[in-house]
């Protein structure tokens, strides 16, 4: 008896995903504290001449802010969905390897050293690399006696509290009036110091992260069954595993390091793509990209107009993401 | 199997021992100041110490001991204040202090050990160690006394067994606080002296700020940390000087009354006539560069016609964190940058507050060099 | 065809099989039995290279298995696991279709020709009207048969089933059956684990018993009628059991 066929194409869905975020981007361009009228952030960025106050805005704070969140929001939905894939488990986030815990560590050094805006991401990014290469050199070390990715997420949670213990000792020694209030801040999240030339730098990384994990998502939905089933129809597991991994941190330690650290995109955006689009990553992956850098505009956007006071990203992604992240689960019957 | 983990819990107690062992006898080795061009002359008044104080300024009913001889200020606000009324009596300081910032203090004093704070924003002190020093009296300096400050005080007194001293000292009752003091610690006329300088100065202080209209009111943004972007909002006591000298806080924050960050946007909405740079560590100079450097915070006027000022901050700072009797000295500061028709100051202002408040003295560049 | 010539496979210190050797030629079934523990899968897991022997061979089709990248294996090879509960809610269709990945190319993915040979395998197997349902919400012999497409999809000469009616019920256990033979008939090479010595002799055509590691007997299905061979091979003392009902049990389990 023949059924069915081929699965309905989601790329519809995925379409009108991008072309949301792309119009949420245009529409960011309006919003701010500063009053700018309607006609003006278009006009400038296609090339008008306008006072230079505005042009200053336009270029130097809203638009790069605005290719920061979409870059930290696509960085950290790829890097969670893909995680959730290799480590066949929907629990998992982009900093189970540590590479939040080494950042933070990293840009607190630098708040503490004073090295300044440029500095700070620079040694952020360094030890959000390092932490996540310490990882995957000493879970081989226990690997033997155990399987492969449980080496691997066990060493993770170690070296992200040896971070952890260490960003508390930056925070200890740094001068309680300054440099406790910025590490904390920085902790917290925020794109209020993002430069153009900040997204010239980071936009490499994330995009050819994203690339990398593009090109095998089909593999990676293999690799969600067991690691025999997985090798048995032809996936070389541990060198898969090893190029999301790579991707995955080069990825995530480059937008924390400009953005700090935000939880929850990671975790749950890949979940709310899956329950619109299905699991096969095919699908689920170019959503959680679109969904995620959609989310990230959103909270962004909120934090940086609704109130006088900047509020702090990591704070508002839970708050706002929560509440739409139960009303789904509630509304579908569907599992992630 | 067996063996082995008892070898290894073996190893891991004498870790912990030798840790614990170390820890006490690392001691605070005595930093050395670095430029003696700061003439020493401490108060000293014979001291007869007879206390005739029965209670705080919180209405705590004290039990002292007699004499008073060693004291310790449980935060930054009340080690400095005692700093300038009786040196010789101070067991240590709560914060460490920055070469520069040692040049201002007597040497003698700078090289004091650096014992953290039992109360309020620092390092935490090792209440062993304080108690090692055996202090007669403890302080505890508060901008305002609330039931928390007197119930915190009342915890502290416990756990150290000494008694402990709640001082109200706000910019508004300097003269009160080191009456106080002066009866607590024998120090009646040095307080005095002190008092008066600080009525004289807020009375004046007062006065010309109830002359200035509305209308003329500087308005003032107050930047602080690396990129200017945190700042104190509107109600904020840490930022009440500006109210004082007859300025006006920018940062409305919607109901917000304590610090926090803002964006680029929010500044240049506000508007501001003026740019207050306060930071205290050991790069402060950071703010003030991006300031007056980058390309969005030059399209305000303030920073186009230079009114950016950085806040001097030695030996503390004179505008806030702490919040201490500098703030005397950090008044006319204040008010003579945003209002230089209004207030007087200059470089002789500085030399008598030091003179009187440090015992140091300051040559005329020195001066002039701090009240940049 | 399969072959394996004095496989020895140590685990640490620990020798799991030694000197094991058979062979099997395409449209056989070989039944491998043992009792828990004694390499059963240790045995599937050297030949699908999943760990490296200490010494011995294994041919493929008359190529050293390590001579085999793990895609180029994946064609020859195929691996049907007891059925399971997947992770993630993928259908069938989508998880039918993931067997193609031996064929694609390193940065291709499946096209409509893929999707359309997955379903035309489900069909074959009676389950093609489950394409669109989720894996999960399956009864544990559809599970199994969907399994078995997967692997099919891979247009595999060798498949290796790791006790594929251990947990279903009769009905389901029979459909299963059905279809292993019917692999037969395709000139498959089938290497089954099971728990049943009575159920091998019924299908398989060759036996292989394992005890400790050791090759205890390999021949013709008929050697499981000698019942103190069974018995030998679980270590299964008579004197133990004296219910009636038990040992009525035992009686029909060879």
């Amino acid at each position: 008896m023949k059924a069915g066929g081929l699965p309905r194409s989601k790329n519809r869905i995925i379409a009108v995903m991008f072309i949301a975020l792309i119009a949420a981007m245009a529409i960011a361009l309006h919003l701010g504290r500063y009053p700018v009228s309607i006609s003006k952030p278009l006009g400038t960025i296609f090339g008008g001449r306008s006072d230079t106050t505005i042009h200053s805005i336009i270029f130097n704070v809203r638009l790069p802010r605005i290719l920061g969140a979409v870059l930290v929001g696509s960085a950290l939905s790829a890097a969670g969905a893909s995680y959730q894939g290799i480590f066949k488990n929907p629990m998992v986030s982009p900093s189970l390897l540590g590479v939040s815990s080494g950042a933070g560590f990293g840009a607190a050094l630098g708040i503490i050293l004073h090295v300044g805006s440029v500095g700070i991401p620079a040694i952020a990014f360094m030890f959000g690399l390092g932490a996540v290469a310490l990882v995957y050199v000493a879970s081989r070390l226990i690997a033997v006696k155990m399987d492969r990715i449980l080496s691997l997420v066990l060493t993770g949670i170690v070296i992200s509290s040896l971070f952890t213990s260490l960003l508390s000792l930056m925070k200890y020694i740094g001068d309680p009036y300054d440099d406790l209030p910025a590490i904390t801040f920085w902790m917290m999240g925020s794109l209020a110091d993002i430069k153009l030339s900040d997204i010239l730098v980071i936009s490499g990384p994330v995009i050819i992260g994203i690339g990398a994990i593009w090109a095998v998502k089909w593999r990676i939905n293999i690799m969600t069954f067991s690691e025999e089933e997985a090798m048995s129809m032809g996936i070389e597991t541990g060198r898969l595993r090893g190029i999301v991994i790579i991707a995955s941190t080069v990825m995530t330690a480059s937008v924390v390091s400009i953005s700090g650290v935000i939880s929850w995109v990671g975790l749950v955006i890949p979940h709310i793509s899956r329950m619109i689009v299905g699991p096969d990553y095919r699908n689920s992956l170019p959503a959680s990209v679109a969904l995620g850098a959609l989310f990230m505009l959103v909270i962004d956007t909120v934090a940086r107009t609704a109130f006088p006071a900047q509020l702090p990203l990591g704070i508002l992604t839970a708050i706002i993401g929560t509440p739409f992240f139960i009303y789904l689960m509630i509304k579908g019957k569907k599992s992630w | 199997m067996n063996k082995k983990s008892m070898v290894i819990i073996l190893i891991m107690v004498c870790f912990v021992f030798a840790f614990s062992a170390c820890a006490q006898s690392t001691d605070d080795a005595p930093e050395e100041s670095v430029s003696p061009s700061a003439a020493t002359t401490p108060s000293t008044e014979d001291a007869s110490p007879v206390t005739k104080v029965t209670e705080d300024m919180a209405g705590r009913p004290l039990d002292l001991p007699e004499p008073i001889d060693k004291v310790y200020g449980s935060n930054n606000n009340s080690t400095i204040m005692l700093y300038t009324l009786a040196p010789e009596k101070m067991l240590g300081w709560n914060l460490k202090f920055s070469d520069q910032a040692k040049k201002y203090l007597a040497e003698e004093y700078a090289s004091l050990p650096v014992l953290g704070n039992m109360y309020g924003t620092g390092k935490k002190a090792n209440t062993e160690e304080i108690l090692k020093y055996e202090p007669d009296v403890v302080l505890l300096a508060h901008t305002k006394v609330t039931d928390k400050v007197k119930a915190d005080a009342d915890e502290l007194q416990v756990k150290l067994g000494v008694p402990v001293v709640v001082i109200e000292a706000n910019v508004d009752n300097y003269d009160k606080a080191y009456e106080f003091l002066g009866a607590l610690l024998g120090r009646e006329e040095k307080a005095k002296e002190l008092a008066g300088y600080y009525s004289a100065v807020y009375a004046e202080v007062k006065e010309k700020s109830e002359n200035i209209a509305d209308e003329d009111k500087v308005r003032v943004y107050y930047a602080r940390l690396d990129d200017g972007l945190t700042t104190e909002f509107l109600g904020s006591p840490n930022a009440e000087l500006l109210d004082l000298v007859g300025a006006v806080n920018v940062a409305e924050g919607g109901g917000k009354e304590t610090g926090g960050e803002v964006n680029i946007e929010q500044v240049l909405v506000w508007k501001p006539d003026a740019i207050l740079v306060g930071n205290v560590g050991a790069n402060a100079s950071l703010a003030y560069q991006t300031i007056t450097t980058d390309e969005v915070w030059s399209s305000l006027g303030a920073v186009q016609q230079g009114a950016v000022y950085e806040v001097p901050r030695f030996p503390f700072n004179w505008f806030d964190r702490p919040p201490s009797v500098n703030r005397i000295i950090g008044m006319k500061w204040l008010g003579y940058k945003l209002y230089p028709d209004v207030y007087d100051f200059g470089p002789e202002d500085v030399k008598s507050f030091f003179e009187l408040f440090y015992g140091c003295a300051l040559s005329d560049e020195q001066a002039a060099e701090l009240a940049g | 065809m399969l072959k394996a010539e004095n496989l020895t496979v140590n685990y640490g210190e620990k020798r799991i099989l030694d000197s094991i050797s058979f062979s099997i030629q395409s449209g056989e079934i070989l039944a491998v039995l043992g009792s828990n523990g004694a390499g059963k899968t240790t045995l599937f897991k050297s030949i699908m290279r999943f760990i490296k022997p200490a010494s011995g061979e294994i041919y493929i089709n008359g190529k050293n298995v390590l001579a085999y990248t793990r895609k180029t294996l994946s064609r020859e090879v195929a691996y049907v696991p007891q059925c399971h509960n997947c992770t993630f809610p993928y259908t069938v269709l989508e998880m039918t279709v993931m067997g193609c990945q031996s064929r694609l190319g390193s940065f291709s993915e499946p096209t409509h020709k893929d999707y359309l040979f997955a379903q035309s395998v489900l069909d074959k197997l009676g389950v093609g009207t489950l394409g669109p349902r989720r894996y999960r919400n399956l009864s544990g012999g559809e599970k199994q048969l969907v399994l078995i497409a997967r692997s099919l999809v891979q247009r595999p000469s060798i498949m290796i089933m790791d006790e594929p009616t251990s947990n279903l019920d009769l009905n389901n256990s029979l459909r299963v059956m059905s279809e292993i033979l019917r692999l037969k008939e395709q000139n498959i090479s089938l290497l089954v684990t099971c728990h049943s010595p009575r159920q091998a002799r019924i299908f398989a055509d060759k036996v292989l018993m394992i005890k400790n590691g050791l090759e205890y007997q390999y021949g013709a299905a008929s050697l499981l009628d000698d019942r103190d061979v069974v018995n030998e091979l679980y270590n299964i003392d008579m004197d133990n059991f004296s219910d009636w009902r038990i040992k009525e049990l035992i009686a029909n389990a060879v």
